[in-house]
């Protein structure tokens, strides 16, 4: 099972914190499987990660199914733009997405750009 | 009108409601990492409909059926007509999966009708004596369901259910 | 063990031992249903006096009639001089209660290659005519049930009431024609198999419209259970079947014409219907 793969999960929370401390507008992160386990995460006391790892899973599966009715190839990522902030889920491979939130709404850029560059660079530590 | 399809994961919602679809279903189905036997399974929803006379239709959704998607369960059960649990026979103790939904879901059950599906049955129709467990418990709630073996694969034998249902339905109107 | 008539929800009266013993065993499996009469069962409390005919068959009445009246049930047996107060009787029962009135197989009509004949086995006591007037003058569901079909014979029919007892048998056929003795006496009678249905079917027939409490009178056949579970439980291996055409058929639209929400009604209507083409398509 992805979530009992020691390896796989040190590297990717290594990973994780280091986005979150390389990016300090992203407040919160998780990583998760496509079928909504958590994998890592880095949470406020605001929310309960695990429990929005979830339902990021269950986003981009509809996002992705989305897609392909709409017959626009992948879906490359999901931006929710909120009142007071914003979250990103990014496919990292077919098994893995990542959630990142901020609370800046001025931030989606930084946001897309942060998190994109992390999933690629997990992509390649764990393959 | 809408019927939400629920139950554990590997009951056969999905292919229940792929079996008596009206059009190619939506699904968001995803490899799942605890369970090598399965191919899939549903991560957010499933939907399909069967057109009825006049432009009319029903929506069938099928729910997530581990409670981690618990949230999924609520958004999909707003407004249903009627719910569906799909219960796997084979399963340890499918009396307390079917109680699992059933109390999950009771705010919506006290405003809309149930049926009970049991799938992964060896001879459906020799599920008399076997089905009196499903028939006790949920006397013991208090709820007045059909309970019915079921081939998720079959269309016969979702449309049986759904006729159930439906019976259901037009009684309490 | 029995529930009172008052808190019955289904009220069932049966006049012969069979389906007496039927409407117990449904009884005994569910809360809803009330046997008023049991020929072999003494211990229930609307059983008076043993014994058959038609004693026995207005104690019933009379202790039921108590009941509704706040009467004892000695000063209601006089209340039944007369077909015209057992009339009145039933409809004040049936304005109170679901009720089902069974007739197990009891009444058949004999062919004899010479004439038809309308016979009453039980009970013995009462007439043809009486059971005619039972059955005709009052407004319950028997002929809502389908309408009635010519018959090609060019034999005289001697019972004034043919085209009654026609859709009578039409009716009652859907219990009994599954067992072997009645399917001969139709074959004797040259009757078109058109309600020729098996056990299963019938039963959810009968459980289905149970179900919606709104019918009066049918028969229960030998081995027929009237469950209210049981609907569901036989849907699934019957259902080419006779259930689906009576909920959509006119005699449905009858049933649902009390129905609150008519445009869900229709809905159902039009659900059941679509449901129906996928069964004869799959």
């Amino acid at each position: 099972m992805i979530t009992e793969d020691k390896v796989l999960k040190r590297v990717a929370n290594e990973h994780l914190q280091n986005l979150v401390s390389n990016f300090n507008i992203i407040e919160e992160a998780a990583i998760v499987s496509s079928d909504g386990y958590l994998v890592c995460k880095y949470e406020s006391k605001v929310s309960s990660m695990e429990r929005v790892g979830t339902m990021g899973s269950s986003m981009i599966s509809l996002a992705d199914t989305m897609t392909a009715e709409l017959k626009m190839g992948k879906c490359v990522n999901l931006v929710i733009e909120n009142e007071l902030g914003i979250a990103v889920i990014i496919h990292i491979n077919s098994k893995l997405s990542i959630i990142t939130v901020t609370r800046e709404t001025s931030q989606l850029g930084m946001l897309l750009s942060a998190t994109k560059k992390y999933a690629v660079k997990i992509k390649q530590a764990i393959t | 009108m809408k019927f939400v399809f629920t139950g554990c994961v590997g009951s056969g919602k999905t292919e229940a409601i792929k079996t008596v679809s009206d059009i190619p279903v939506i699904s968001t189905e995803e490899k799942p990492s605890d369970d090598l036997e399965k191919q899939t399974t549903t991560v957010a929803l499933d939907y399909g409909e069967l057109h009825l006379a006049q432009g009319s239709k029903l929506e069938l959704y099928g729910t997530p059926g581990q409670s981690r998607f618990a949230y999924m369960w609520k958004i999909l059960s707003e407004g249903a007509s009627g719910f569906i649990i799909l219960v796997n026979h084979k399963r340890p103790s499918p009396v307390e999966d079917l109680d699992m939904y059933v109390e999950n879901f009771a705010e919506y059950l006290t405003e809309s009708n149930l049926a009970v599906g049991v799938t992964h049955t060896d001879d459906i129709n020799l599920m008399t004596n076997e089905l009196s467990k499903y028939y006790e418990y949920l006397k013991h709630k208090n709820i007045s369901a059909p309970v019915l073996p079921i081939d998720p694969r079959d269309a016969s034998s979702v449309t049986t259910l759904l006729q159930a249902l439906t019976v259901s339905i037009e009684q309490n109107l | 063990m029995f529930t009172t008539f008052e808190e019955a929800d289904i009220v069932v009266i049966s006049l012969d031992e069979n389906s007496t013993q039927d409407a117990l065993d449904a009884k005994n499996n569910s809360d809803k249903i009330t046997v008023v009469y049991g020929k072999e069962k003494t211990d229930h409390p609307w059983h008076m006096s043993p014994g058959g005919g038609a004693d026995e068959f207005m104690s019933v009445f009379s202790d039921i009639y108590a009941s509704l009246n706040n009467q004892k049930p000695s000063q209601a047996v006089a209340s039944f001089n007369s077909f015209d107060k057992l009339m009145s009787f039933f409809n004040q029962l049936k304005n109170k209660k679901n009720t089902l009135i069974s007739f197990g197989n009891d009444i058949q009509l004999i062919y004899d290659s010479k004439e038809y004949k309308v016979e009453f086995i039980t009970p013995k006591n009462l007439s043809m005519e009486a059971y005619a007037t039972l059955l005709s003058s009052a407004d319950f569901s028997v002929a809502k049930f389908s309408e009635p079909v010519s018959v090609n014979h060019n034999e005289t029919v001697q019972f004034d009431s043919f085209s009654f007892f026609w859709k009578l048998f039409q009716f009652i056929s859907i219990g009994a024609a599954s067992d072997e003795h009645n399917k001969t006496v139709y074959k004797q009678m040259h009757w078109p198999p058109l309600t020729m249905v098996p056990h299963k079917e019938h039963d959810l027939a009968i459980s289905a419209l149970l179900m919606k409490g709104s019918f009066d009178i049918y028969t229960i056949s030998g081995k027929a259970r009237c469950q209210l579970e049981d609907v569901y439980r036989y849907i699934l291996s019957c259902l080419s079947i006779n259930f689906l055409e009576l909920c959509t058929s006119p005699a449905s639209e009858a049933l649902n014409k009390n129905q609150p929400d008519d445009k869900k009604v229709s809905l159902l209507g039009k659900l059941f219907q679509k449901l129906q083409q996928i069964k004869k398509g799959s």
